[in-house]
């Protein structure tokens, strides 16, 4: 093993290092702190303003000390020792916290691999129902409401929950990225709308915002063993709890009044001087909060969204959190996309405020032909479905959707048909198209040790799919070569007129020829929301240090959402789906490098600016001009198209 | 294949039923169902079908959307002779093609513009004869122009630099000695070439070559 390596492995390993036993070795510091009269804090939540700060301090010594040290290897053995230095004597989740944002953030020949949460902290992600192995009764963490828990497979996913965790570490308050008040919006957003398609699916209500703090929260939440112990000292939230801060109550109810009469005001109304991106920017950034708003005014909504957090961790104001206080346990409660939701409204009343596009203005001269299926919906040939499995073999996936859409095929309508061709070499080629995508329940397992040394075993369910591939036909009618952003969306086909449902499901860069035709091929797993490489296993990715698997950029690959939940589980009966394709001008919207690694759309280009210019959520980021709504939108623009799928749970 | 347009205001009762009607129309007459549709903001507009720009079907409020088998009779009936469709369609292509070249060979940076004047002041100024000295401005004019080629040589090569310099030396050395018009028309044309071919993006000639590309295929 290199030097690189060693390090890469020793930084790893410090991560795999069983968490509850550090916690439990904390409190007793913690214990001796506070008999010596000095402060030591129990817990830690990037939602809590000062301890961010001071998990940045520590991320920030560990960059300096790379920083100030002659090579690189040895700036990290620096890290490595400051790092054991101060674990006895700091919060253990604060540690790993700075030492998250360092690894993610570092920017080394040394790529710093972290483990999967399964391995780092695999007590947080436990699953609440679902098969014990260990003969351990099932646990209802969600209490008070047995139509919640049909969901608890979704929000308890362990790869979502560290998703939301990565995410927060990338995007973390004291090294803030570019655009990262809007990205706080847009990413959160993106999650409800998923989890809004689940619910569609199993009959549920859309989620229903909490942002009156009186209310009471219907559903309760309360831990296992495991989890109560990894969250040392929290506790369980009853149904229907009121909060009972007084204080904190009276601050968001007031943070609320003063946000709405900020937008009322048109404080965030773009003028022109100011575009949409810096206002949503901005107005993103003191809600969230995070340092972009270093130096402007302070206002009385800063860390709307992070006191939220706070207040209803601790409901019933003794003391005590439940999982809303971290980011990696905060969405398996039912409350948190309540208050997710409320915090998107404040989006969405922003957004109202903003004037339909005229997307004629700037669109490519390229042509997706669209029509209507058999029964009325909408439809376009253009829009070819595959399974992966079904390609043929021998030849390129780009090769096989030329030869078999494109050339003499390119006015054959294939719907669901068997499509067929010659390959280059004279064989015959064929590939089955669908209109139908499959999504299937499995199940992986959850190993570890707890704090007493006794070993803990849990079988957790996740939503996987057959892997599908994708063949756009294109037109492009410019007699000058063409680059086109292709922007992929899916939506519940009875929300598609409702654009917050919209789920960006990809998009990437295509070049057409002057006045080609060409079959545009893009794989699942190349999507440009997923983490990757694409993990179709969640049980065992990154389960061990693997430095042969390591690419440079490879931290800010882990930034994304997990492929296996990439399409919406759907329904046994086949849930209808809307899906949409839009090009737009690359020339326009191309403002920086595209990489294919990690989510380009939730987590940009590394050490890079986001490099779309566009608002996130283009083109649902605005209001559509009426009558024509969504489907009529779609339906007039020559550089855009949908067509109904079904998406059947197996 | 016709390009079709569907306008009608979105709530107009006979949208859907005719939207079907028209893909099986399409179906039928073997083309491949796709069109476009455009929304009316009054309700009370009228359904209309344009094919190649011309309205060859209107339904209003409370009429019954004709069968299938109608539309297809109608979709298959020429709208426009062929030839109109293929001259049309060239004269729209040239049209676009040609206001791209111009946009694309307008000068766009000083280099270009120093290229142009370069071109203009040497073909004007080989032919006044009463100012001798004049023939040094031109000079100084050229070895500019090839100058900036050679300095904006990562742009296209060295081609533009070497088509200039073939052409400036031809125009000097026909003021000089040879005064051969032939040989200035060459010169004159060899620097204008040069001009034209930096002055392009790399979008536009890699468009051209493309398009070479595709005639010299087609005439193989």
């Amino acid at each position: 093993m290199t030097p690189e390596q060693d390090i890469a492995r020793e930084i790893w390993e410090i991560f795999a290092e069983p968490t509850p036993a550090k916690r439990a070795r904390y409190e007793q510091f913690r214990q001796q702190e506070i008999a010596a009269g000095r402060k030591a804090i129990r817990f830690f939540s990037p939602f809590i303003n000062s301890h961010a700060d001071q998990a940045e301090q520590n991320s920030q010594r560990f960059f300096d000390l790379v920083a100030s040290a002659q090579t690189e290897v040895e700036g990290l053995r620096a890290v490595v020792a400051e790092y054991r230095r101060l674990e006895p004597i700091t919060q253990p989740d604060l540690l790993y916290y700075a030492l998250r944002v360092f690894a993610t953030h570092h920017h080394g020949s040394v790529d710093l691999e972290i483990p999967s949460i399964l391995v780092s902290d695999p007590e947080m992600v436990v699953p609440s129902t679902g098969d014990r192995p260990d003969d351990q009764p099932n646990l209802p963490f969600a209490t008070g409401s047995p139509t919640e828990a049909k969901l608890d497979w979704f929000r308890e996913d362990p790869l979502l929950n560290e998703h939301h965790s990565h995410w927060h570490v990338v995007y973390n308050r004291g090294q803030p990225l570019e655009r990262q008040g809007e990205m706080f919006f847009y990413m959160h957003r993106q999650m409800l709308a998923r989890y809004n398609a689940e619910r569609t699916a199993l009959g549920i209500p859309a989620v229903k915002a909490f942002d009156d703090f009186r209310r009471a929260i219907a559903v309760g939440y309360g831990f296992g063993p495991d989890l109560r112990f990894a969250l040392a000292g929290f506790e369980d939230r009853a149904p229907n709890t009121v909060l009972g801060d007084g204080n904190a109550v009276n601050a968001q109810r007031a943070a609320l009044t003063a946000i709405r009469a900020d937008l009322q005001a048109g404080q965030y109304d773009v003028t022109a001087a100011v575009n949409e991106i810096r206002q949503a920017n901005q107005l993103g950034s003191y809600i969230e909060s995070n340092n972009l708003i270093s130096g402007l005014p302070a206002k009385s909504y800063t860390n709307y969204h992070g006191n939220g957090h706070v207040a209803i961790a601790d409901a019933d104001n003794d003391g005590r959190q439940s999982v809303m206080i971290d980011t990696a346990t905060a969405i398996r409660d039912v409350v948190f996309w309540e208050w997710h939701q409320g915090v998107d409204d404040i989006y969405g009343q922003w957004q109202t405020r903003l004037q339909p596009y005229n997307f004629r203005t700037d669109a490519p001269k390229t042509l997706l032909r669209k029509s209507v299926d058999a029964g009325g919906q909408p439809y376009s040939p253009d829009l070819i479905l595959c399974k992966t499995a079904s390609l043929p073999a021998g030849i390129t996936p780009e090769q096989a959707g030329t030869l078999l859409f494109g050339g003499t095929n390119w006015n054959k309508d294939f719907g669901k048909l068997l499509a067929t061709g010659i390959g280059p070499t004279g064989q015959a080629i064929q590939c089955q198209t669908t209109d139908l995508l499959n999504t299937r329940m499995g199940s992986g397992t959850i190993r570890f040790r707890d704090a007493g040394g006794t070993q803990r075993t849990y079988t957790f369910p996740f939503v996987n799919h057959d892997e599908f591939s994708m063949f756009i036909r294109v037109e492009n009618k410019n007699p000058v070569k063409t680059t086109v952003t292709v922007r992929v969306f899916l939506v519940p086909d009875t929300q598609a007129e409702d654009r917050t449902k919209w789920i960006e499901l990809d998009k990437f860069l295509a070049d057409l020829n002057p006045l080609e035709k060409k079959v545009i091929y893009r794989a699942d797993t190349a999507s440009s929301v997923i983490r990757k490489p694409a993990v179709k296993n969640p049980a065992t990715s990154s389960t061990a240090f693997d430095p042969t698997n390591i690419d440079p950029s490879n931290a800010r690959c882990n930034c994304g959402y997990p492929y296996h939940m990439l399409l919406p589980r759907g329904t046994t009966a086949g849930m209808k789906f809307r899906l949409m394709v839009m090009l737009t001008n690359a020339d326009i919207d191309l403002g920086g490098q595209q990489v294919n690694c990690g989510s380009l759309s939730f987590c940009g280009t590394r050490n890079q600016n986001y490099p779309d210019r566009r608002p996130l959520g283009y083109p649902f980021n605005r209001p559509f001009a009426a009558p024509t709504g969504i489907a009529g939108t779609i339906a007039g623009l020559e550089n855009m198209a949908s067509r109904v799928i079904t998406i059947k749970q197996l | 294949m016709t390009d079709l347009l569907l306008h009608a205001p979105p709530q107009h009762p006979a949208l859907p039923a005719f939207r079907l009607a028209l893909r099986q129309a399409m179906t039928d007459a073997g083309h491949l169902p796709a069109w476009t549709e455009n929304y009316a903001e009054t309700p009370d507009t009228p359904l209309e079908l344009t094919a190649n720009g011309r309205v060859v079907l209107a339904i209003g409020a409370g009429q019954l959307v004709p069968e299938s088998s109608q539309l297809t009779h109608l979709l298959q009936r020429p709208t426009v002779p062929r030839w109109r469709q293929q001259v049309s369609r060239a004269g729209q292509l040239s049209v676009r093609f040609g206001s791209a070249l111009f946009i694309a060979f307008f000068p766009k940076c000083p280099f270009c513009w120093a290229a142009y004047m370069s071109y203009l002041g040497a073909t004007s100024v080989v032919s006044v004869r009463y100012q001798p000295w004049l023939i040094w401005v031109l000079v100084g004019l050229l070895a500019i122009n090839v100058g900036v080629l050679y300095w904006t040589r990562h742009r296209h090569g060295l081609g533009p630099f070497w088509l200039c310099l073939v052409g400036a030396t031809l125009v000097i050395s026909n003021r000089l000695w040879l005064n051969e018009p032939a040989l200035l028309g060459l010169g004159a044309a060899c620097l204008l070439t040069g001009s034209l071919w930096n002055s392009l993006s790399q979008k536009m000639t890699d468009s051209i070559r493309y398009f070479g590309r595709i005639v010299m295929g087609k005439m193989a």
